[in-house]
C-alpha cells in the first residue's frame, strides 16, 4: 500500500505542475510565417495601423527596409514609395494594398525560382511552398476569383514539380509545360507583368 | 440409499443449474450488449459526413495527394491513417466519404478489440463484456467516429498490440505472434505519430516486463518503421525535419484559442476536464486504475503496458497538448475502462465491479449531458459554412477552420485570427458585413448565430458581428 501511495504522490506532483500551470496564449497557425521577415513583420505594421499609430507604422516599415530594398530594386519598383505614400496619407486601405503588392512580388520571385530549379525537386518544392505561405497571408484581401485562381494554380504548380519516388519507385518527372501554365495563371491573376 | 443418493446429488444439481443460469445470463447480456452496439453504430452512421476542422480537410487532400509540406495532410503526415483512408477510397471514390468510412469503422472496432484484450488477459468472458461496454460508453466515441481525424486509429492498433502480447510473463508465444505485435504497435505509430509517448511507454513497459520478446517485437516494428521513414524522406527530404521543428514549437508553445480574447477557452487541462460533466471522476478513476496496475508489479505484460501507456500519455498531454482539444483524453478514457475491467484483487470480495459500475455511470452521465441525439445535425464548422454561404459579401475572421472556410466559401474574404492585427484591419476595411467566427462565447451575448456542438470533444461556435475584440 505504501508503494501505491508513493506512486500516487509522485504522479500528482509531476502532473500537478504541468496540468495546473497557466498556458500563455500566443498566435499559432498552420499558416505560420517561418523565417520570412516580411510575413513576420506584418503584424507589427498592421497592429500600428489599426491603432492609428502612424509613427509605429513607420518604424514597422523601417524594420522591413532590407526586404523592401530588395523588392524595389529587383521585383517591384516603387514598392517603397507605395508604403511611404500610404503612411503619409494615413490610409489603412492603401497600406493593405501595398502589402498585397509586396507579397505578390514575393510570390512571383519564389515561383520564378521554382521554375529555374525545376530539376531540383527539394528546391522547387520549397519555393512553391514559400509562395503558398505568401499567398495565405494575403488570401483574405484578394478578390475571391483571384484568390481561387492563385490557390488552384499554386496547387497545380506543386503537382507539376513531380516527385522523386521512393528510391525511384513511383517517381514522377517534372512537367515544365504544366508548371509554366500554372505559373502564368498565378501571375496573371495577381496582375503581374509576365 | 436413494435418500442418501438424493442428498449427495443435490449440490451437483444446484451447481449445474447455477452454471446453466450463468451461461444463459451471459448470453442474454451479450445479446443486449450487441443490440446496444448495433444501435450506436446505426446512430453514428446516420450522421452526415462533413468537415469539422482544417485537419479533416488536410486528410481529405492526403487521400489523393500525399505531401506534408503542402498540408496534405498536416505534420507529421499520419501515413498509416492515410493508407487506410486510401483503402476506403477504393470503395467509396469520394475522399470525404472515404475518410468518414475509415474513422467510423476504426472507432466501431474499438469496443470489440477492448473486449478481446480483456478476454485474452483474464480469460473471463464477463470481464471481456465489461471492457466492451465501458469502451462503447466512452463519451468521446462519437467525436472519434465523426470528426474525420486519426485519434481512434492509434488506440485501435495499440489494443491490437496488447492482444498479441503474452498472457503472463512466463507464457511462450510463437515468433510470428510477437512479430505481429511489433507490426501492430508500429502501425499505430504510423497512423498517429503524435501519440508517440503513448505507444513508446507501452513498448518500454512490455519490454521491461517480458524482456525475452524484444527481438521479434523489434523486427516486427522495423518492418513498418523503415519503409514509412523511407517514403517520407524520399518525398519530403530534410524539409520534413524543418517543418517538424516549426510545427512542434508552434504546437507546444504557441497555442491559443482566440487572440482577440488573449486566452484559450480552457486555461489548463484541470479546467478543461472539470468543465465536462462527470469527467473528473472518469479521468481520476482511469489514472487511479493505472496506478494500481503499476503498483501490482506482477500484473500481465498487457496490463502493465496499458497502465504505463495511460500514465505516459496523461503527462504528455498535460505538458504539450491544447486543453481545448478534449479528444486527446480518448486514450485515457479507453485504457482506463479496459484496466478497470481487467483489474484483479488479491481478495475476491474486493471486486472491481463497483469501481467499473461507477466508471460506467460517469461515462453515461457525461454522454447524456453532452450528446445531442438528433443524428441529422452538421458539425459546428459545417453549419457555420452553410449559414455563411448565404452571405457571399461577408468578411469573416476566425482561427478555427481558416483553410476549410477559404476552400468552401470562395466568394468570402476569410482572415486568419492568429494574425489578429491583419484580421482586425481586414474586417475594418471590409465592404460587406464583418463577422468573427469563434469558439469563445461573447460575454455580451450579441452573437448573430450559434452553432452548437453535437457531443463531447466538439466545440460550439459563435458568429459575432463587428470588429470588436472578444468580450
Amino acid at each position: 500500500m505504501r508503494r501505491l501511495a508513493v506512486l500516487i504522490a509522485l504522479f500528482a506532483i509531476f502532473a500537478g505542475t504541468t496540468i495546473v500551470k497557466t498556458v500563455p496564449a500566443q498566435a499559432y497557425s498552420y499558416a505560420a510565417a517561418g523565417a520570412e521577415p516580411l510575413l513576420d513583420g506584418r503584424e507589427a505594421l498592421f497592429s500600428a495601423v489599426s491603432a492609428g499609430n502612424w509613427e509605429a507604422a513607420q518604424k514597422a516599415v523601417d524594420a522591413l527596409k532590407p526586404e523592401f530594398d530588395y523588392l524595389d530594386t529587383h521585383e517591384q519598383p516603387g514598392i517603397k514609395k507605395a508604403f511611404a505614400d500610404a503612411i503619409a496619407a494615413k490610409d489603412a486601405a492603401e497600406i493593405k494594398a501595398a502589402f498585397v503588392l509586396a507579397a505578390s512580388a514575393e510570390i512571383e520571385r519564389r515561383i520564378n525560382g521554382a521554375r529555374d530549379n525545376l530539376k531540383d525537386y527539394q528546391t522547387a518544392k520549397t519555393l512553391v511552398v514559400k509562395a503558398q505561405r505568401f499567398y495565405t497571408a494575403i488570401a483574405g484581401d484578394l478578390p475571391p476569383d483571384v484568390s481561387k485562381t492563385v490557390s488552384t494554380n499554386l496547387q497545380k504548380a506543386l503537382t507539376a514539380i513531380g516527385n522523386p519516388g521512393v528510391f525511384g519507385v513511383g517517381a514522377k518527372k517534372p512537367d515544365p509545360a504544366a508548371f509554366a501554365e500554372a505559373r502564368e495563371a498565378v501571375l496573371k491573376a495577381l496582375g503581374r507583368p509576365n | 440409499m436413494r435418500q442418501n443418493g438424493s442428498i449427495q446429488g443435490a449440490p451437483a444439481i444446484t451447481a449445474a443449474a447455477s452454471a446453466s443460469g450463468a451461461r444463459y445470463g451471459f448470453t442474454s447480456a451479450l445479446f443486449a450488449s450487441l443490440a446496444v452496439y448495433a444501435a450506436a453504430a446505426l446512430w453514428l452512421t446516420w450522421h452526415p459526413v462533413a468537415l469539422s476542422s482544417d485537419d479533416a480537410l488536410f486528410f481529405t487532400r492526403a487521400l489523393t495527394r500525399f505531401s506534408v509540406l503542402d498540408f496534405s495532410p498536416q505534420f507529421p503526415g499520419y501515413p498509416g491513417f492515410v493508407a487506410l483512408g486510401r483503402l476506403a477510397l477504393s470503395i467509396s471514390h469520394d475522399p470525404l466519404d472515404a475518410l468518414g468510412l475509415t474513422t467510423l469503422l476504426i472507432t466501431l472496432s474499438l469496443p470489440p478489440m477492448a473486449g478481446l484484450v480483456a478476454w485474452r488477459v483474464t480469460g473471463r468472458r464477463w470481464r471481456a463484456l465489461l471492457a466492451f461496454l465501458l469502451t462503447l460508453a466512452c463519451p468521446l466515441l462519437p467525436d472519434m467516429a465523426l470528426s474525420l481525424l486519426s485519434d481512434a486509429s492509434g488506440i485501435l492498433f495499440l489494443l491490437v498490440f496488447l492482444t498479441l502480447l503474452p498472457r503472463n510473463r512466463d507464457e511462450e508465444l510463437p515468433f510470428f505472434r510477437i512479430f505481429m505485435a511489433g507490426v501492430a504497435l508500429a502501425w499505430a505509430g504510423a497512423c498517429r505519430p503524435s501519440d508517440a509517448v503513448l505507444l513508446g511507454t507501452a513498448l518500454i513497459s512490455a519490454l521491461v516486463t517480458t524482456p525475452r520478446i524484444w527481438k521479434p517485437l523489434l523486427i516486427g516494428a522495423l518492418t513498418v518503421v523503415v519503409p514509412v521513414i523511407a517514403v517520407i524522406s524520399a518525398l519530403e527530404g530534410t524539409l520534413y525535419l524543418q517543418e517538424g521543428l516549426r510545427f512542434f514549437v508552434g504546437n507546444a508553445t504557441l497555442w491559443g484559442n482566440t487572440p482577440f480574447a488573449a486566452k484559450p477557452q480552457h486555461d489548463n487541462w484541470f479546467v478543461a476536464i472539470a468543465a465536462l460533466p462527470g469527467d473528473l471522476l472518469l479521468i481520476g478513476s482511469a489514472l487511479l486504475s493505472a496506478l494500481v496496475a503499476v503498483w501490482r508489479l506482477r500484473t500481465s505484460p498487457a496490463t502493465a503496458a496499458a497502465a504505463f501507456a495511460l500514465l505516459g500519455h496523461a503527462l504528455w498531454i498535460a505538458a504539450f497538448q491544447n486543453p481545448d482539444h478534449l479528444r486527446h483524453l480518448a486514450p485515457i478514457m479507453v485504457l482506463g475502462g479496459l484496466l478497470l475491467a481487467m483489474m484483479r484483487f488479491p481478495d475476491r470480495k474486493q471486486a472491481c465491479f463497483p469501481a467499473a459500475a461507477l466508471y460506467a455511470l460517469a461515462e453515461l452521465y457525461c454522454l447524456a449531458s453532452t450528446t445531442d441525439f438528433h443524428a441529422s445535425r452538421l458539425p459546428p464548422l459545417a453549419a457555420a459554412i452553410a449559414y455563411l454561404r448565404e452571405q457571399p459579401k461577408a468578411a469573416i475572421a476566425t482561427n478555427n477552420g481558416v483553410f476549410t472556410l477559404r476552400t468552401l466559401l470562395p466568394r468570402n474574404h476569410i482572415y486568419d485570427m492568429h494574425y489578429p492585427a491583419d484580421a482586425r484591419l481586414g474586417l475594418a476595411t471590409a465592404k460587406g458585413p464583418a463577422y468573427r467566427l469563434t469558439t469563445t462565447a461573447p460575454a455580451s451575448g450579441d452573437a448573430a448565430m450559434i452553432f452548437p456542438s453535437r457531443f463531447a470533444g466538439e466545440e460550439t461556435m459563435w458568429l459575432v458581428p463587428g470588429n470588436r475584440p472578444a468580450d
